[in-house]
C-alpha cells in the first residue's frame, strides 16, 4: 500500500481551537466598520488548506448568521475540484507564473485571474456578455457584494504567502483591496512563509494574527483512529495501535506528519513530503542536503554556510568559494523554497521540518555520525567567533554558550555512535 | 552613482534601491513600504484632520498614502481623493488666496481626480445612464478650461490612463490598467455628451451631487499639502497660515456637507491656523524604533521578502544596522533614508573592489558623511 497525504474530507477534519475565534469574528461582520483581516500563518502540513475548505464547505454554512463565502485557493488542494463559489489556481498555471519572463508576467497574471474571477462571477450569477474584461468581472463581483450590505461575506484566500507576488498585487488591486474596506466583509488569509507587503492598510497593518496550534494528544489520536476506521475505503494501511504513542510523540502534533507516520512512513518520508513543494528532483535533493547540513542550528547567517556545508560534504571545500557564490548557490535556493525565513537576527528553517531533519540524523545509526560531525563543526565555528570577539564580552559569551551546547550534542551522540 | 548602486544591489538580491528617493512623491514603491504609524489610522478617518510635522517627517508620504488608498477603492462608496497642492494654486504675484480661489482650485483638482479615476475604472462610467454620461461630460468640460478638457482626453487617446495620471494625479498610478477600448469608449462618450451642452461653471455643490449622487462616493477628501513650498511662505508660518485660513474657517461647515479637509503642515503654522477646537492636530513623531522598522520594511519589500535587515548581508558581529542608523540621525524619515543610502554608497564603493558584505567601516564612513552633511540633508 502506498503512503499518501489524505485528501480533504469533511468527516476527517479534526476541530481546531482557532475556529472559535473565527466564528466570533464572523459574528462581528456588519457592525459598521471594516473588520480586521484575519491572517493565519503556519507551516506546510499544519492544516491551513483543510481549515479553509472546512470553513467554506461546512462551518460557515452551519452558522446562524448564514454568511456567504468565497474560497480562493492559490495552490490547488490535491484531488479536489472547485465547487460553487470556489476557485483553485491550477498547478500548471502556478508553474506558468513561476516560469514567466518579467515582460510576460503581468499578461499571464491577468489571464489567470480572468479565469478565476470569471468562475466566481458565474457562480455568483453576475456574469454578463460574451467576453468580459478583467475590470468588468471585478466590478460585477464587487457590485454584487457591495449591493447587499445586510448580507455577510467571508472571503477565504488560501496559500497566499507562497503565491507569486505579481498575482497577489493583481488580486489586491482587482478584488481584495476593495473588499477589505467593505463593512459587510471579513477576509481571512492563510499562508506559509514570507508575508506579502499589501498596499492596503486593511490587509497589511489593520489585521489580526491567529495561530493554528498543533494537534494536542487527543486530536492526534482521533486523527489516527479515524483513518484506522476508513483505511480499507481509502486504500491505505495504518500501523498497529501499539505504535501510536510513539508516532504521536514523533509527529510533534503536526497533522500531516502524524497521518504519514501512522501509515508506516519513516521520518525521512515525512521530510520528503514536506519538500515536495520543490518541483525539480535535482533541486529537491540539493535543498534537502543543504537543509540537513544547517539543521543543527536554530538560526544561521551567511557566515555559517561554508563551515556547515564542509562538515556535511567532507570532499568539497565551500570555504574556498566567495560569499556571493555561496549566497547564489545555497542561500537563494533555500529562500526560494519558502522553507527558510529571516527572523530576528538569522535565517530559520521551518520549525517542524528542522525538527524532523534533526530527528532523522539522530535516530539513524548511519547518520548519527553526520550529526556529530555537524555539531563539532558548529562548535569550532562558535569557539573561533568567541575568540575573534574577545573585546565584546557579551557577544563572545553568547558564542561560547553556543559552542558549549554543540560540544554537548556532539559528545552525547558521539557516544551513541 | 545610482546605476552602480542598483547593479550592486541586484547582486545582493534587491529589486530596487529602497533608499533612492528622498521625496515621497517621486517614489513609485512608497505604498508598498509605509509603516503602520499610529497617525495613519487617525488621518484615514472620515473627519477633518491636521497633521503637523517638520520637513522630512513624512507629511507628503502620508498624504499620498491616504490619497492612494482612496484611489484604490474608486467608486466603491469610499471617499474621492483630491490632492490640493498650494504651490500649484499660487500662480500670480499676489500670494493671497480667497475662499473663492480655493474653491476654484479644489473644483479643478477634483475634476481631474474624477476623470483620472474614471479612466482607470471606465466600467463604472460605462454602466451609467446616458443622462449621467451627459452630466459627467458637462462637469468635466465646464471645469477644465485651461488647458481644455479635450487636452486631458487627448492624454487618454492611446487607451491608457497612465499619461494623464503621471502628469496630473499620481494617486492612481499604482492601479492596474483598464482595457484600452473601454478608456477610448469613455473618452468618446464624454466628448459626445459635451456636444450642445451648456458650459455654465458648476459649483462645488454640483460637483458633489455628481460625485456622491451619481457615482456613490461616500465623502470627498481634500488633501492639502505644500503650504510652505514657495517663496512667500517657506520661512513665514503666519503668511502660510493666512493662505489657508479662508478655507479652514469653513472646515466644519464643509465637513457637514461631506467635504473633508485634511491639512499636512509644518508645526510652526499651527499657532496661526484658524483651527476649530474640536480638531486636535495629529503630531507625526518618530521614535528610533519606528525609524528602524521603516528601514526593515523597505529592505523587506525591495528584496521580495528575502530578508528584512541589512544584517543579513553583514559581517559577523555587525548586527542591528538599522537600529544603529536610527540612533545616529535626527528622528526623521528623510534623514535616515539619506543615511541608509550613504551606507549603500559606501558599500558600493568597496563592492567595486570585490566586497560582498557590509562591514563596520562602511557604516562608519556613512555616519561620518551624515555628520558632515546633516545640515544639507535638512535643507533638501
Amino acid at each position: 500500500m502506498t503512503i499518501k497525504i489524505p485528501t480533504y474530507q469533511a468527516d476527517a477534519f479534526r476541530y481546531r481551537p482557532i475556529i472559535a475565534d473565527i466564528e466570533q469574528a464572523v459574528g462581528q461582520i456588519g457592525s459598521g466598520n471594516p473588520q480586521p483581516t484575519i491572517v493565519i500563518q503556519a507551516e506546510r502540513g499544519s492544516g491551513k488548506t483543510w481549515l479553509s475548505l472546512h470553513l467554506h464547505r461546512v462551518i460557515l454554512r452551519e452558522l446562524q448568521s448564514h454568511p456567504n463565502s468565497l474560497l480562493l485557493c492559490l495552490t490547488a488542494p490535491q484531488e479536489l475540484h472547485a465547487q460553487k463559489n470556489e476557485w483553485f489556481l491550477p498547478q500548471e498555471d502556478a508553474l506558468k507564473l513561476a516560469q514567466a519572463r518579467e515582460n510576460d508576467l503581468i499578461a499571464n497574471v491577468e489571464g489567470v485571474l480572468e479565469i478565476g474571477l470569471g468562475k466566481i462571477a458565474k457562480d455568483l450569477g453576475v456574469w454578463q456578455g460574451e467576453k468580459p474584461s478583467i475590470g468588468e468581472l471585478s466590478a460585477w463581483i464587487l457590485n454584487k457584494i457591495q449591493s447587499s450590505p445586510n448580507e455577510r461575506w467571508v472571503i477565504l484566500v488560501d496559500s497566499v504567502f507562497e503565491a507569486n507576488w505579481t498575482l497577489l498585487a493583481a488580486l489586491e488591486a482587482r478584488l481584495l483591496g476593495v473588499l477589505a474596506t467593505m463593512t459587510n466583509v471579513l477576509i481571512l488569509i492563510t499562508g506559509r512563509g514570507k508575508p506579502y507587503p499589501w498596499q492596503s492598510p486593511y490587509l497589511r497593518s489593520q489585521t489580526r494574527l491567529l495561530s493554528l496550534t498543533r494537534f494536542g494528544r487527543e486530536e492526534a489520536l482521533q486523527q489516527i483512529e479515524y483513518y484506522n476506521k476508513v483505511k480499507e475505503d481509502l486504500g491505505i494501511s495504518i500501523v498497529s495501535n501499539k505504535k501510536w504513542e510513539k508516532i504521536m510523540e514523533q509527529s510533534h502534533g503536526h497533522p500531516m506528519a502524524n497521518i504519514l507516520l501512522a501509515q508506516g512512513a519513516k521520518i525521512d518520508d515525512v521530510i520528503e513530503k514536506l519538500l515536495e513543494i520543490v518541483e525539480d528532483d535535482n533541486d529537491r535533493i540539493e535543498v534537502k542536503q543543504y537543509l540537513t547540513a544547517l539543521c543543527p542550528l536554530d538560526s544561521f547567517v551567511e557566515n555559517h554556510l561554508a563551515t556547515m556545508l564542509d562538515a556535511y560534504f567532507p570532499g568539497r571545500s565551500y570555504k574556498e568559494r566567495g560569499r556571493l557564490e555561496l549566497r547564489r548557490e545555497v542561500l537563494d535556493k533555500l529562500i526560494q523554497t519558502n522553507l527558510v525565513h529571516w527572523r530576528k537576527g538569522g535565517y530559520e528553517i521551518e520549525e517542524n521540518l528542522r525538527y524532523y531533519l534533526r530527528l532523522s540524523l539522530q535516530d539513524s545509526e548511519g547518520d548519527v555520525l553526520i550529526w556529530e560531525r555537524l555539531c563539532r563543526a558548529a562548535q569550532e565555528l562558535y569557539k573561533k567567533w568567541a575568540t575573534d570577539f574577545i573585546d565584546k564580552p557579551e557577544t563572545a559569551k553568547q558564542f561560547m554558550e553556543q559552542a558549549r551546547y554543540f560540544v554537548e550534542q556532539a559528545n552525547q551522540f558521539g557516544r551513541q555512535a | 552613482m545610482e546605476d552602480t548602486i542598483q547593479h550592486s544591489l541586484q547582486a545582493l538580491g534587491f529589486r530596487f534601491n529602497p533608499f533612492e528617493h528622498l521625496e515621497a512623491s517621486q517614489d513609485p514603491h512608497l505604498s508598498e513600504y509605509l509603516v503602520g504609524h499610529a497617525a495613519f489610522e487617525l488621518v484615514s478617518q472620515l473627519t477633518p484632520a491636521v497633521v503637523l510635522a517638520p520637513p522630512g517627517a513624512g507629511k507628503t508620504a502620508m498624504r499620498i498614502y491616504v490619497s492612494r488608498s482612496c484611489a484604490a477603492t474608486f467608486g466603491r462608496n469610499r471617499p474621492l481623493p483630491i490632492s490640493y497642492s498650494l504651490p500649484e494654486a499660487i500662480s500670480d504675484n499676489s500670494q493671497v488666496l480667497s475662499l473663492n480661489q480655493h474653491k476654484f482650485h479644489i473644483l479643478r483638482r477634483g475634476t481631474i481626480s474624477l476623470l483620472t479615476g474614471l479612466a482607470y475604472f471606465p466600467e463604472l462610467f460605462l454602466e451609467l445612464s446616458t443622462s449621467d454620461h451627459q452630466n459627467i461630460g458637462h462637469l468635466i468640460y465646464s471645469v477644465l478650461k485651461t488647458p481644455p478638457a479635450d487636452y486631458f482626453l487627448g492624454l487618454l487617446s492611446s487607451g491608457s490612463p497612465l499619461r494623464l495620471a503621471n502628469r496630473f494625479d499620481r494617486s492612481y498610478t499604482a492601479l492596474p490598467l483598464p482595457k484600452p477600448q473601454h478608456v477610448i469608449e469613455l473618452c468618446n462618450t464624454l466628448k459626445y455628451a459635451n456636444q450642445n451642452a451648456d458650459l455654465t461653471a458648476p459649483s462645488l455643490q454640483d460637483f458633489a451631487d455628481t460625485v456622491q449622487g451619481t457615482l456613490k462616493f461616500q465623502k470627498i477628501f481634500v488633501l492639502i499639502d505644500g503650504i510652505d513650498g514657495f517663496a512667500g511662505s517657506a520661512n513665514n508660518p503666519q503668511k502660510a497660515a493666512q493662505l489657508i485660513n479662508p478655507l479652514f474657517e469653513q472646515i466644519m461647515d464643509w465637513a457637514d456637507q461631506d467635504w473633508i479637509i485634511k491639512g499636512f503642515f509644518p508645526p510652526e503654522v499651527a499657532n496661526f491656523l484658524a483651527l476649530p477646537k474640536m480638531i486636535q492636530p495629529i503630531m507625526l513623531d518618530w521614535t528610533t524604533e519606528k525609524l528602524a522598522q521603516m528601514l526593515h520594511r523597505r529592505v523587506y519589500t525591495a528584496t521580495n521578502g528575502r530578508f528584512e535587515t541589512l544584517d543579513a548581508l553583514s559581517d559577523i558581529g555587525l548586527q542591528g544596522i538599522e537600529n544603529i542608523l536610527a540612533q545616529v540621525v535626527t528622528p526623521l524619515p528623510r534623514e535616515i533614508i539619506w543615511l541608509a543610502n550613504q551606507l549603500l554608497m559606501a558599500f558600493e564603493h568597496r563592492h567595486g573592489l570585490g566586497g560582498d558584505t557590509f562591514l563596520k567601516s562602511d557604516l562608519d564612513q556613512a555616519i561620518a558623511i551624515y555628520h558632515s552633511q546633516a545640515f544639507a540633508v535638512r535643507a533638501t
